[in-house]
């Protein structure tokens, strides 16, 4: 996988690259706008990780001439931005993820993933499918095997998600913005009761583990049992 | 004072444009009266004057110019005659009459008689009409106009006397009206370079005389309100990041220091980062808070405001927290009666909700019953987080929703001290009002949402959850 990180902080970009590196990511730098756009437009990404405030162009900016020039790579702003408004401002420009500085390596790693698989991921599903579970979108049911789970709808919500992004980890924070569109820090145990409660139904009767707790980072949905 | 002398030319200005105004209405006002008296004493006269030149002309046609004579000559008998009447022959003699002998002039005219003849013994105006008879024989009828000359002049008079009236009145009123006009200017003017010399408690009075003047005070001293309500976050906001910031990023340098002279091992120096790392995690989660509660009070955000179903943010409350509540042996149960649309952001409203439902959760203890309930009239829509804990005492409430309070019994559990100051924070941005009341046993929290069309944002709600 290749990502392009376009930082100007050099430490903050050394500390990136070292850390997505260490996953086998490959990543290249870019330390300014100008820079950031010539590279987004000549090589072929996986995903964009940009810093919005950039020195010469911003990062707003950059990200609106890489999609005028047809660029659809998927892009992450990394900023310190926390504006209520900020994050709806970056989306609008084309944005794809929003995460705020300062943040966690794993949180960043598993957003990145998440953002590459898009771009390889098959357009259109109706049926989600990981290991023996089958979740059908239009009839709104869950099966595993021959047998029909019952589901509340944010359960259903919280399963949808986490097929969709099977095999790779999901943060917490990126559950509580996309299964619950929460976009604060909750006091309580939201993510872990949900994700509990999930977990019993799917493995009643089995003692297959189908969502497994990656220890500071989050949730895995495996692939395979 | 440089502005004070512009306001006076002004004043001036403003005065002598109403002096001219008044002065030539007035002026138009005299001319149309004396000009309607003097035409109607005319045809009054002109009445008189040719019966009596009709009368002496056709003497003359039928029995020749010794009638004519005859004819004035009766005319004339009478002494307090008020007719003047004169026949003068073609060289300029006198033939009859009660005139001297003047210069022969035809048409209608007037003029001053020097002659104390007949009952006059003054001067006196005369008009009337002079004609020459087919021999060359100079006629002319009159009429002592005196009087009507006399009435004209009062006239004339009086609307002198009115134009100086008048002008003098709408100079007074001119300078009365435009300088207290000013005047309020002026006080607008003096309120602002105050706000700007930085003293921003002045406000501009409002007099309820001049609507729109008023308009325009009340407009600015909302607007100053609304500035002095952004200074007040912002100075809050610096002090609190001074105050509580600064308390964990000590105790964090202390413990690093600690590290640094104490620490020998490898166990103990990770032990040491981590107890830093969680430390820089507290900090920045209220930094982030602090941040945010400012961004919500400045207001910015009343642009994003867009309808939504209330009771379906709630329910939607009630399934995040539901899973929750039940991990704490807790039931959280829902009472949402009708549709309530309100208008607000729904970010913000879906965090102000679950942080009440998250302070019941966690303060309510093991076993507690929670329930959201919603009811609306047509005016208001309230919404009660209600829970069977403790409670908070009397004494507390009010300060439960400033920044960083937390209950002594608090302390010990985690959190920040910053969910209720966000949430009045976002109750006030949406002008909702939040009480805390006993529900004997436990804290019923209830907000009284207005239901209108739009949100005003001038002014400030008067609110029970000010700090």
């Amino acid at each position: 996988m290749k990502v392009l990180l376009i930082e100007d902080d050099r430490e903050t970009a050394a500390f990136i690259t070292e850390g997505l590196s260490a996953q086998g990511i490959e990543v290249q730098h870019a330390a300014d706008g100008v820079s950031g756009l010539s590279c987004a437009l000549r090589g072929d990404y996986h995903a964009i990780v940009l810093d919005r405030l950039l020195p010469g162009r911003d990062g707003l900016s950059v990200l609106k001439d890489i999609r005028r020039a047809g660029t659809s790579t998927p892009v992450l702003y990394l900023t310190a931005m926390d504006g209520l408004d900020d994050r709806v401002e970056g989306l609008e420009a084309g944005g794809d993820d929003y995460l705020v500085k300062p943040f966690f390596l794993a949180e960043l790693l598993a957003r990145v993933r998440a953002l590459a698989r898009r771009t390889t991921a098959v357009p259109v599903q109706t049926r989600l499918r990981a290991a023996d579970i089958e979740l059908d979108l239009i009839k709104r049911t869950v099966t595993r095997g021959n047998c029909e789970i019952a589901l509340l709808p944010q359960e259903f919500k919280l399963l949808e998600y986490l097929l969709r992004n099977a095999g790779s980890v999901v943060t917490r924070a990126m559950l509580l913005e996309q299964v619950w569109d929460i976009h604060f820090d909750p006091k309580t145990s939201v993510v872990e009761s949900h994700m509990s409660r999930l977990r019993s139904k799917l493995s009643r009767g089995t003692d297959i583990e189908y969502i497994r707790t990656i220890r500071g980072s989050g949730y895995l949905f495996v692939a395979r049992a | 004072m440089l502005g004070l002398r512009r306001i006076d030319s002004e004043t001036a200005r403003l005065s002598v444009w109403l002096i001219g105004l008044f002065a030539a209405s007035a002026l138009l006002l005299g001319f149309t009266a004396y000009w309607i008296a003097d035409r109607a004493m005319r045809a009054e006269l002109r009445e008189f004057i040719s019966a009596d030149a009709g009368a002496i002309a056709s003497g003359y046609h039928s029995e020749g110019l010794s009638e004519a004579i005859e004819v004035v000559q009766q005319l004339t008998a009478v002494p307090s005659l008020s007719g003047r009447i004169l026949l003068q022959s073609r060289d300029g003699r006198k033939l009859a009459g009660n005139l001297d002998a003047m210069r022969p002039r035809a048409g209608l005219f007037e003029f001053a008689s020097p002659a104390a003849v007949g009952g006059d013994r003054d001067r006196h105006t005369v008009l009337g009409q002079g004609a020459f008879l087919p021999d060359g024989t100079y006629m002319f009828v009159g009429e002592n106009a005196e009087p009507f000359v006399r009435i004209r002049s009062r006239i004339l008079a009086s609307f002198a006397w009115i134009i100086g009236v008048t002008v003098t009145l709408a100079a007074a009123g001119g300078l009365l009206v435009s300088a207290s006009f000013l005047r309020r200017i002026d006080a607008i003017t003096r309120t602002c370079r105050a706000i700007v010399a930085g003293r921003f408690g002045e406000r501009i009075p409002v007099h309820h005389s001049q609507a729109q003047l008023d308009r325009l005070s009340e407009t600015i001293n909302d607007m100053l309100d609304r500035i002095a309500t952004l200074l007040e976050s912002l100075r809050q906001v610096s002090s609190d990041i001074a105050h509580d910031l600064r308390t964990p990023l000590t105790r964090l340098r202390q413990r690093l220091e600690a590290a640094q002279s104490k620490s020998t091992s490898a166990e103990e120096y990770a032990l040491v980062v981590d107890r830093a790392l969680q430390d820089c995690d507290a900090i920045l989660t209220v930094f982030s808070a602090l941040l945010r509660i400012s961004q919500i009070e400045s207001g910015t955000r009343l642009a994003s405001f867009a309808p939504l179903d209330l009771p379906g943010l709630l329910r939607q409350v009630a399934e995040i927290y539901a899973p929750v509540a039940e991990d704490g042996q807790q039931t959280l149960s829902t009472q949402l009666d009708g549709e309530v649309t309100v208008l607000g952001d729904r970010t913000l409203l879906l965090q102000m909700f679950s942080n009440l439902v998250e302070n019941a959760i966690r303060h309510a203890g093991r076993g507690a019953a929670i329930s959201i309930e919603c009811r609306g009239t047509s005016d208001e829509a309230v919404v009660r987080v209600v829970d069977s804990g403790p409670g908070i005492p009397v004494s507390e409430r009010e300060k439960v929703f400033g920044r960083l309070y937390r209950l002594e019994r608090s302390r010990t559990t985690p959190g920040n001290g910053l969910g209720l100051a966000l949430v009045a924070a976002i109750a006030r941005l949406h002008q909702y009002t939040i009480a805390l009341t006993d529900a004997d046993p436990g804290l019923c929290v209830s907000v009284r949402i207005p239901l209108r069309r739009t949100i005003v944002t001038a002014r400030e709600p008067a609110d029970t959850a000010g700090r």
